[in-house]
């Protein structure tokens, strides 16, 4: 025969110290506040992966528009410097007063030629 | 207390809402004491027990695998610390205490020539085990129904009405004075 006569265990309640517990409950959810406030701040580490995706993409894109921007001024400026330096080896002859053997004449026309 | 399904409050804490929260305190807080009462034995390791456990299960809300559950889920929480709260004060001089309130000598009747209703009632649930004392404290303190008990307990409901059955009946020879009321 089973015993279904329920004790009175009152005693052992906590809310038998109302103000106690309502302290134990508000210290609690003092601490949940805590927990939940750092649920809603983003994580440091979070926020950097979240960061990282764009950056990369923006990296990217500064990439491909600046190599043929960097290519085009390379070609001209080794262009120029071609020019000066035929420039400079006419002037040379000139004041010189000789005229150039072939072979001064074939390097200068194949730097000046450079593109 | 909102009649929102322990589920939608879990969601809603995971989004931080603290209402939620508040309201998984109101509904499962007095059980997570009683079962970390049932272990320590002692009230205000019971109190403190109950606070880190719920503060615990709030930390780790996305790691509660199935929030239909979430009780079951925080009395699990609340049984690991409670142990190992017993296990931090094994120390010498408190074990020496714990067994006098234990050893079978000590009765109830000598404890309440010491002690108030309270330390009398632990002393006397000491004479449990400890899963007999917590259906006892879910069963008559909290009116937990036994269903309720074997489903968050993971126990047979034949073998929480046993339980039952066999703590009443220790309790009521260990301290007469009980008052009885039928259920």
């Amino acid at each position: 025969m089973m015993d279904d006569r329920r004790l009175d265990l009152s005693a052992l309640d906590p809310e038998r110290d109302p103000h106690r517990w309502r302290a134990v409950v508000e210290a609690t959810m003092a601490r949940v506040d805590g927990v939940l406030l750092a649920r809603t701040r983003p994580d440091p580490l979070a926020l950097i992966a979240g960061w990282r995706r764009p950056l990369l993409a923006m990296a990217a894109a500064a990439v491909l528009l600046l190599v043929p921007v960097e290519v085009i001024l390379e070609r001209r400026e080794a262009r120029e410097e071609a020019l000066r330096g035929l420039v400079s080896v006419s002037t040379a002859w000139a004041q010189e007063g000789r005229a150039p053997t072939g072979a001064e004449l074939l390097r200068a026309i194949r730097t000046g030629s450079v593109r | 207390m909102t009649g929102e399904t322990d589920a939608l409050l879990v969601a809603r804490v995971r989004r931080g809402d603290r209402a939620a929260a508040e309201a998984l305190a109101q509904r499962w807080l007095r059980a997570c004491r009683a079962v970390a009462l049932a272990l320590t034995r002692d009230a205000a390791d019971a109190d403190d027990v109950c606070q880190d456990a719920f503060v615990i299960a709030m930390e780790r809300i996305d790691d509660c695998r199935d929030p239909a559950r979430f009780g079951a889920w925080l009395l699990r929480i609340a049984r690991n610390q409670a142990n190992d709260r017993l296990r931090a004060r094994a120390r010498p001089v408190r074990s020496l205490d714990r067994m006098e309130v234990e050893a079978p000598q000590a009765s109830p009747q000598r404890e309440a020539e010491r002690g108030d209703a309270r330390e009398r009632m632990l002393a006397a649930l000491g004479q449990l085990s400890a899963e007999r004392r917590e259906v006892l404290l879910l069963h008559d303190l909290e009116g937990w129904t036994h269903r309720e008990i074997a489903e968050r307990m993971g126990l047979p409901p034949g073998t929480v009405r046993s339980h039952l059955h066999h703590a009443r009946r220790t309790m009521r020879s260990l301290l007469p004075e009980l008052e009885e009321r039928e259920e």
